[in-house]
C-alpha cells in the first residue's frame, strides 16, 4: 500500500471537510440575515435578547439554536430541497395527504389544577378524553382537521354552560354560539367515513342547554355561504368572514341589526401561512397561501388589554392590531382579558367568552355594545362570576368551535375561571411576539412596567 | 446541545478541531476539549455543569483514595459509599419523582415530589464513574493522578449519550493521543454516516411515531398500528445507533478509539444475541459489574443462579432507561425471554430452520419496543388491542397504502441498512481486484469519500435547516 499517498489523500479528505464546516460558519456571519422567508411567508427568528434567567432557565440557548437554524446560509435553497427530498421519498407526490398529530392545540395550565371545581356534573366520563382531532388531512391546497368529538364531551359542554346560567340566570342573557370547522363542508365526500358529523354534535350541544340560554344557529347561516371565504386553508382558524356570518347569526337571536360588511373599510394581509404549515410542513400548503382580510369597525372606541400578573393593570392596545402578522392582526393574540369602551352609548355590556377562535368575531361587538369584554379562557384568572356581576354585564357570549367544545380541557378551562383561582399565570406567547415589535404601543407599555 | 444541530455542526464542532489541533502539547489539548465539553453540557442546562464539576472532583479524589485503601475493608467501603454516592445523585435526580409517585399510591398519601430536571448526560457519565471507581478497587487501573485528564475522561462531550466507555478501556489515549490522519479520516466518515442516520431516518421515523403512536388508538387501523410500531422499531435503532456512530466518529477525529456499540441488533436469531448486539457497551457494563458479580453470589444455586442474575440485571437495565414502569417491565421481558432461551428456547431454534428463530426476535423485539414507547401501560393495553384486531375501524383505510407508497423508498432505504450492508459493500470493494481504482491511496476514491461525506453532510442539513430543536431519544437519559 502506498502509505503515504493513503496519507495524503486522507488529509485532503480531512481538510476539504473542515474547510466546508468552517465556511458555512464564516457564511452565517459574514452574509446578510433576511427578516422573512420567502419560501414559507414567516418572520425568521431575530438574535435573543440575553437574560441571566433565560440563560440559566436554557431559553436563551435554545433561542440561538433557533436564530442561527432561521438564518442559516442558503436557508431558502435547503429548504427548497428539502421538500424535493420529501417528495423523492416515494411514488410521485399525491394531490393529498395525512398527518395525524396529537390535538393541536396544547392544554393550558388552567386545564388541571388542584382547585379544579369540576364537579360530578360536567365530569368527563372514563374512556372520554381529550382527543377530538387526532390527524390532518391535506387536500385542494386545504387543510383539514379530521373531527372526533363525542356525545359525553357535547353534554358536557352543554351543562357547564348550564352552570353559568344556573348561577346568572337573572342577571345575564346568556349566548352559546358552537361553530362547525372547514371539514364540516370542504371534506370530500370519499373522506367521510374518516371524520365525525358535526352537525349532530353542535345540535346536541344546543337542544341539552337550560331554557334561559339563547342557543345561536351560526351553522345555517355559515352553509349558507359555504362557497366563500369562510375558513383559512392553512391555518385550523376561520376568517373575519366566516366570524362576520357568526356575528350575523349571533343578530339575530340578539335582535341588533347587524353591520353591513359593504359599510366598512376592508384592508387585507395576503401571502399568510397558518399553523397547518408549522405542523405538516406539507409544501402544498405553501403553494395556496391565505389572505387574512379585516374589516376596520367604524366608530370611536379604546381598547385595553390586561395581561400582567394580576390582570389588573391595563395596557392600551388596539381592537385589530394592523402590524400583527397574519392571524394575530385579531385583537393582536390572545390575551385573559381585553376591555373596549366604545362610543356607544346605550349603557349595555357584553363579555365574550373565547379561545383564539373568537378573535376576528370579538371586534364586531363593539358597534353594539358600551362596554366589551372579552374573556381568554385558558388565562383568565380573576373569577368570572364576580367579575361578571361587579362590571354589571347585561350579555354573556360563549363562543367556540366544535373541536374544541369537545375537548376536555376547554371545558375545565370554561369551568374553572368561574372562580378567582390562585394559580400561576400563563403569559400567552402570542402576545410576547409584540414584545420585539419596536412601533407597537404594548411594547412602550410593557418597557415603563419593567 | 445535539451533535444534529446546526449550531454544533457548522459553529460548535469546526471551531473544535481547528482550537484542538492549534495545539501541539498533550495537557492544551485535553484544555480544550475540557472547556469545549462544559461549553457543551451548558447550552440549554448552564446550572447543571456544576454538578458534573462536583461529581468530577469527588470521584477524583475518591479514586485516589480507594486505590490508597485498596485491599482493606476500609477501601471496601470507600467504594461502597463512592458508588452509593454517585448512584444515589442519580437516583435522586432521575427516579424520585417515579418514587413519590409509587409512595403516594401505596400508602394513599399525597406527597409532592421534588421537580429538578434531569441533567444532560448524567446517567452516562454516573456509570463511567462507577465503572472507574470499581476498576480502581479491583486494580485493573491505576487511579488517575492528573485531575485535569480525569475531568476529561469524565466530561468528554462525544459520550453524552453513550457508548458508556470505560476508563480500562481508553488510559493510554487519555494520556497521549497521537496525529493519525487515517483515523481522523475514518472519524469524519463515521459521523456523517451516523448523521445521515439520525436525521435522514430517524427523525422522519420518528414523525410518523408522534403521528400514529402518539394520537388516540382508538382511532387508528390495525395496519396502521403496526406500522406506527414499526416505525419506532425503525426509529430507535438509527436514533441511538446513529448518536453511536457520531460519537465514535467524534472520538476518531481527536484521537479516541471507542468500543463499537451496535452491531446490526436486527439480525439477531434471538433475544441473547439482540443484547450482544444492542447497545453493547450497556450491556457489557451490566454484566461485568452487575451480572457477573450475581452469578457468583448465587453460584450454589446452579442454572438457578443464571436465571435469577439474568432477571435482576434485565429489570434494572429496564429501570435504567427511565423511571417508569413501562421501562421495568421491558427489561424484564428481555430478561424473562433469555432464560427461556437459556432453558429450552434456544435448542428448540437451534432444530428447525434459521428463518423462524429471526422472525421471532423480530417479533419479540418489536413487541418489547411497545412496552418501551408507552410509559403509562393503559394506553399500551389499548394499542396492543388495535394491533390485534380490536379497532373500530375499517382495516386497510386508504391512508395506509397513500402514506406508504409516499414513504417506500425511504422504507426500503431504512430496512435495508438495518441489515449490515455497509460492511459487506466495502469489504467486497476492497478485496476485488476489480475495484483496485478504488484501493486508499487511489485518488479517486477520496473523491468518492469526500462526495459521499459532503452528500451525507448536505442532505442532513438540508433536512435539519427550518426544524426545530429535534432531541435524540437517549438524550433523556
Amino acid at each position: 500500500m502506498n502509505r503515504t499517498g493513503t496519507n495524503k489523500n486522507e488529509f485532503i479528505q480531512v481538510v476539504v471537510f473542515t474547510v466546508v464546516l468552517v465556511v458555512f460558519g464564516i457564511f452565517f456571519f459574514a452574509m446578510p440575515h433576511k427578516a422573512i422567508s420567502f419560501i414559507e411567508k414567516r418572520k425568521l427568528s431575530v438574535m435573543p435578547v440575553f437574560s441571566w434567567d433565560n440563560l440559566s432557565k436554557g431559553k436563551y440557548t435554545d433561542s440561538l439554536d433557533l436564530f442561527f437554524a432561521d438564518n442559516f446560509p442558503f436557508r431558502e435553497n435547503f429548504v427548497e430541497f428539502a421538500f424535493q427530498l420529501k417528495e423523492a421519498r416515494g411514488l410521485g407526490a399525491e394531490d393529498f395527504a395525512f398527518y395525524r398529530t396529537p390535538t393541536s392545540i396544547k392544554p393550558p395550565k388552567c386545564g388541571k389544577t388542584k382547585r379544579d371545581t369540576l364537579d360530578d356534573s360536567s365530569r368527563v366520563k372514563d374512556g372520554e378524553g381529550d382527543i377530538v382531532n387526532n390527524w390532518i388531512f391535506i387536500c385542494q391546497g386545504r387543510a383539514l382537521q379530521m373531527f372526533g368529538g363525542t356525545n359525553g364531551m357535547a353534554l358536557a359542554y352543554a351543562a357547564t354552560i348550564n352552570k353559568y346560567q344556573a348561577l346568572l340566570k337573572d342577571k345575564v342573557t346568556i349566548y352559546n354560539i358552537v361553530v362547525p370547522t372547514a371539514t364540516e363542508f370542504y371534506l370530500p365526500k370519499e373522506y367521510l367515513r374518516s371524520t365525525v358529523q358535526e352537525k349532530p354534535n353542535i345540535d346536541l350541544i344546543n337542544n341539552n342547554l337550560s331554557s334561559g340560554v339563547r342557543a345561536v344557529d351560526a351553522y345555517s347561516e355559515l352553509l349558507a355561504h359555504k362557497n366563500e371565504y369562510l375558513y383559512l386553508k392553512t391555518d385550523h382558524h376561520w376568517t373575519v368572514l366566516g366570524a362576520y356570518y357568526a356575528y350575523k347569526a349571533f343578530c339575530r337571536s340578539a335582535g341588533f341589526t347587524p353591520l353591513a360588511l359593504n359599510s366598512m373599510v376592508k384592508k387585507s394581509k395576503p401571502n399568510y401561512i397558518g399553523s397547518m404549515y408549522d405542523f405538516t410542513h406539507d409544501k402544498r400548503l405553501l403553494d395556496s397561501p391565505d389572505t387574512v382580510d379585516y374589516y376596520i369597525i367604524p366608530g370611536n372606541y379604546k381598547t385595553y388589554d390586561y395581561y400582567t400578573a394580576n390582570q389588573k393593570l391595563a395596557v392600551r392596545s388596539q381592537l385589530l392590531v394592523e402590524y400583527g402578522w397574519g392571524y394575530g392582526v385579531f385583537l393582536g393574540g390572545d390575551f385573559p382579558l381585553i376591555k373596549v369602551e366604545t362610543g356607544v352609548k346605550n349603557g349595555k355590556s357584553v363579555l365574550l367568552v373565547k379561545n383564539s377562535y373568537g378573535n376576528p368575531f370579538a371586534p364586531f361587538l363593539a358597534a353594539h355594545y358600551e362596554n366589551v369584554y372579552i374573556v381568554g379562557y385558558r388565562y383568565f384568572n380573576l373569577g368570572l362570576i364576580n367579575f361578571i356581576i361587579d362590571n354589571n354585564v347585561n350579555d354573556l357570549i360563549f363562543l367556540n368551535c366544535s373541536m374544541l367544545a369537545n375537548a376536555d380541557w376547554h371545558i375545565r378551562c370554561i369551568n374553572n375561571i368561574m372562580y378567582y383561582r390562585n394559580v400561576p399565570i400563563h403569559v400567552p406567547k402570542d402576545s410576547l411576539k409584540l414584545k420585539h415589535d419596536k412601533d407597537s404601543i404594548i411594547t412602550k407599555h410593557v418597557d415603563s412596567l419593567k | 446541545m445535539l451533535f444534529s444541530s446546526l449550531a454544533f455542526l457548522y459553529l460548535f464542532l469546526p471551531l473544535n478541531i481547528v482550537l484542538y489541533y492549534l495545539f501541539k502539547n498533550k495537557v492544551y489539548r485535553n484544555i480544550v476539549l475540557v472547556l469545549f465539553s462544559f461549553i457543551f453540557y451548558a447550552w440549554g442546562q448552564p446550572l447543571w455543569v456544576t454538578l458534573l464539576l462536583m461529581t468530577a472532583v469527588a470521584d477524583y479524589f475518591l479514586g485516589r483514595l480507594i486505590e490508597k485503601h485498596s485491599g482493606t475493608s476500609s477501601g471496601k467501603a470507600i467504594l461502597f459509599l463512592s458508588v452509593a454516592f454517585n448512584i444515589g445523585l442519580l437516583v435522586f435526580l432521575k427516579y424520585s419523582g417515579f418514587l413519590y409517585e409509587n409512595i403516594n399510591a401505596l400508602f394513599s398519601v399525597s406527597l409532592e415530589p421534588p421537580s429538578y430536571g434531569l441533567p444532560l448526560g448524567i446517567s452516562f457519565y454516573t456509570f463511567r464513574s462507577v465503572s472507574y471507581l470499581v476498576d480502581v478497587h479491583r486494580k485493573d487501573i491505576k487511579a488517575e493522578t492528573s485531575f485535569l485528564d480525569f475531568l476529561m475522561f469524565l466530561s468528554l462531550y462525544h459520550l453524552v449519550a453513550g457508548p458508556i466507555v470505560r476508563y480500562s478501556e481508553i488510559p493510554d489515549q487519555i494520556k497521549q493521543r497521537s496525529f493519525n490522519i487515517h483515523h481522523i479520516s475514518s472519524g469524519i466518515n463515521r459521523f456523517c454516516i451516523g448523521l445521515f442516520k439520525k436525521v435522514c431516518i430517524a427523525n422522519i421515523a420518528g414523525d410518523f411515531v408522534a403521528q400514529y403512536m402518539g394520537g388516540d388508538p382508538r382511532l387508528l387501523t390495525t395496519e396502521l398500528s403496526w406500522f406506527g410500531l414499526i416505525m419506532f422499531t425503525i426509529q430507535i435503532y438509527f436514533d441511538f445507533s446513529g448518536y453511536s456512530d457520531m460519537a465514535i466518529g467524534l472520538g476518531r477525529i481527536f484521537g479516541f478509539n471507542y468500543a463499537e456499540n451496535f452491531n446490526y441488533p436486527y439480525i439477531s436469531r434471538s433475544a441473547t444475541e439482540f443484547w450482544r448486539r444492542w447497545h453493547i457497551s450497556l450491556s457489557s457494563f451490566l454484566r461485568d459489574y452487575l451480572f457477573t458479580p450475581l452469578v457468583l453470589k448465587f453460584r450454589n444455586w446452579g442454572k438457578s443462579s443464571a436465571i435469577i442474575a439474568t432477571l435482576i440485571t434485565f429489570t434494572i437495565c429496564g429501570l435504567w432507561h427511565g423511571p417508569s414502569w413501562n421501562y421495568i417491565l421491558w427489561g424484564f421481558y428481555f430478561g424473562a425471554l433469555i432464560s427461556l432461551e437459556l432453558l429450552f428456547l434456544k435448542k428448540f431454534f437451534a432444530r428447525i430452520p434459521r428463518v423462524f428463530s429471526h422472525v421471532y426476535l423480530l417479533f419479540s423485539a418489536i413487541m418489547g419496543w411497545s412496552l418501551f414507547y408507552f410509559t403509562d401501560l393503559s394506553h399500551l393495553w389499548n394499542y396492543l388491542g388495535v394491533m390485534f384486531g380490536n379497532s373500530e375501524n375499517a382495516a386497510f383505510h386508504f391512508e395506509f397504502f397513500t402514506v406508504l407508497k409516499a414513504n417506500i423508498f425511504w422504507l426500503i432505504i431504512a430496512i435495508v441498512f438495518c441489515m449490515p450492508v455497509y460492511p459487506f459493500v466495502e469489504k467486497y470493494l476492497m478485496t476485488h481486484s476489480k475495484f483496485a481504482f478504488l484501493q486508499p491511496s487511489s485518488l479517486f476514491k477520496t473523491v468518492v469519500v469526500i462526495g459521499f461525506n459532503i452528500c451525507l453532510l448536505l442532505l442532513a442539513t438540508s433536512m435539519l435547516v427550518g426544524k426545530s430543536y429535534n432531541a435524540f431519544l437517549y438524550m433523556k437519559f
